[in-house]
């Protein structure tokens, strides 16, 4: 019966499932294998449908100071956890971005040194490559990116960070074109702002709207932008900055927000979701619902995080902003529904749906990113 | 013409032999239809060749369904339009009790007639059918044999480990220890 399908109609079926899905149906039988390997490894047909219009994004999880093996991805369309090996790199991955369904990672080379290497990383296949170094030698430079959405490229800023010997602050952005495979300085920085991204940039920058965004915390919160059209800098107090116990930037259709624990008065805290408008005025448009609030602070897992929001920390990408702390404890996700509405969603941790795996409670990073099985187009492409 | 109140009719058959009369403007639903008419083949029986009886009654359901959600849809108050959620929820009900082997030939029957919204209703179907399932309930599903040997199949889940975990229907088959 199934082999009257046309062989392009059951390809066309395949565009349309999940990873987890796809990877299953190539053990169907060997037509099923040979319709869904055709499309994993040609990468989509050209009148399918982008992922990210199809699904919404996983959460992926990684070990951030331990070495690990693996890491954890979240498919929020069946709820479900998938535990993906990571046995390839001999040192922990810190995510900085994911770039379709890749993710720029800084490994932390500790015993090399502490000069910035980047790696992008195909968490589904475990294949990765190596970014060239950047022209000028960095240590703990601040690092974003800016993706094309509308082709497969996607640029990477370096902005400050040590000289190798660690006697001077390196006061210049330098960025990597993925089109063209090379680094090319792009501006000069006042010195004083090479020494506040190095020491104070709190994670990975955040594009949107042509600008590259940082948190800093020195005193304060404080939001560092570079526009990248134009080699500007833009800095923007962070809203209620002075009751700010955290403050962290994701990016939500389209717009940069900041996710922010706020004290209040009586020992109370709330966390709140503002969004930066045109004029680079902050406007308040989510706070996490009291109830479900306190029941998440009270989830925590890991002793001392217990009832506190500054603890909880934060990954988004347009179409949803997850807050975690472990992999023990459960997740709030904020996330859209439909156009224009966004609900709140209660995640069980990784470790809890797994009675029988040993828990942890080791840091981790979370990062948002579109999975696919189709190999890399590093990996496609005939020179590498 | 003058009969313009008439409507024209046009005579399918299905590969079993039925014939089915329907107004032109059904059967134009289908690209291939509309193609053939305009090249002014209609006036004999169009034979279906690849789609049965019972298939061709439901790609005719559907093509009428078309039909009457868009002849009125010029005029601004067309009690007929839907909204995206209405639409969504309709082609949910039209393929409501669909079962496997009806699937299939709705999509075979779509695809070659050239019925895009049809085939797009049969392939979130199918794919709302795959989502989340485990090989072998794919397999009973939609009536398919495993033709692997036990180690092509360990090999290939073995490429995709992750996506296997705790899959309650796997024993491994090899034969060697």
């Amino acid at each position: 019966m199934w082999d009257l399908l046309p062989f392009d109609l059951l390809n066309h079926v395949f565009s349309f499932l999940p990873p987890d899905s796809l990877a299953r149906a190539t053990s169907v039988c060997r037509q099923w294998h040979g319709g869904a390997d055709a499309f994993i490894n040609s990468g989509p047909l050209p009148s399918s449908p982008a992922p990210a219009a199809l699904h919404p994004p996983w959460f992926l999880a990684m070990h951030t100071r331990d070495r690990a093996t693996r890491c954890y991805g979240y498919n929020p369309v069946l709820g479900r956890w998938h535990t993906l090996p990571l046995d390839i790199f001999p040192h922990p991955l810190r995510p900085v971005a994911s770039v379709g369904g890749l993710i720029l990672c800084r490994p932390l080379l500790l015993a090399h040194s502490l000069l910035l290497r980047l790696t992008l990383f195909h968490p589904l296949t475990k294949r990765y490559s190596w970014l060239p170094d950047p022209i000028v030698p960095r240590a703990n430079p601040a690092v974003g990116v800016a993706v094309d959405r509308d082709s497969d490229s996607f640029r990477v800023y370096v902005a400050g960070g040590m000289s190798v010997e660690g006697s001077r602050y390196e006061a210049t952005v330098e960025a990597y074109d993925s089109g063209r495979g090379g680094w090319g300085l792009v501006a000069d920085m006042p010195r004083e702002l090479a020494v506040r991204l190095t020491v104070w940039a709190q994670s990975e920058g955040v594009y949107a709207g042509g600008v590259l965004y940082w948190v800093t915390s020195a005193r304060v919160y404080s939001v560092m932008g570079f526009e990248v059209g134009t080699g500007r800098w833009v800095e923007v107090k962070a809203p209620e900055a002075e009751r700010l116990a955290s403050a962290a930037l994701v990016r939500r259709s389209g717009r940069l927000a900041l996710v922010g624990a706020v004290t209040r008065g009586g020992g109370c805290s709330s966390c709140c979701i503002w969004e930066l408008g045109e004029r680079f005025e902050w406007v308040l448009v989510e706070e996490v619902p009291p109830e479900l609030g306190r029941r998440f602070l009270e989830s925590a897992a890991a002793p001392g995080t217990h009832g506190r929001w500054d603890c909880a920390k934060c990954a988004g990408i347009d179409e949803a902003i997850y807050l975690y702390r472990d992999l023990c404890s459960p997740m709030l996700v904020w996330r859209r529904e439909k156009e224009t509405k966004w609900e709140w969603i209660w995640v069980e941790g990784f470790a809890k749906s797994k009675a029988n795996e040993a828990t942890t409670t080791s840091p981790i990073k979370g990062v948002l990113l579109h999975p696919s099985l189709s190999p890399p187009s590093f990996y496609r492409s005939p020179n590498k | 013409m003058s009969e313009s109140t008439e409507k024209k009719m046009v005579r399918l058959r299905s590969s079993d032999g039925e014939v089915f009369e329907v107004e032109e403007s059904v059967a134009k639903v289908a690209k291939t239809l509309q193609d053939m008419l305009e090249e002014d083949c209609a006036d004999a029986v169009i034979p279906i060749t690849c789609v049965r009886a019972p298939i061709l009654t439901k790609v005719i359901d559907y093509c009428k369904d078309q039909v009457m959600i868009s002849s009125s849809s010029s005029t601004t108050n067309n009690p007929n339009e839907r909204t995206e959620q209405e639409r969504k929820a309709w082609g949910q009900k039209f393929m409501e009790g669909v079962d496997s082997s009806t699937l299939c030939e709705l999509l075979v029957a779509s695809n070659f007639l050239n019925i895009e919204g049809l085939l797009n209703l049969g392939v979130d179907k199918m794919v709302s059918m795959i989502q989340g399932k485990y090989p072998q309930e794919i397999r009973d599903m939609f009536n398919v044999v495993n033709d692997f040997t036990p180690e092509e199949e360990e090999e290939i889940r073995n490429q995709n480990a992750w996506a296997f975990e705790r899959d309650p229907y796997y024993k491994k088959r090899s034969s060697s220890k």
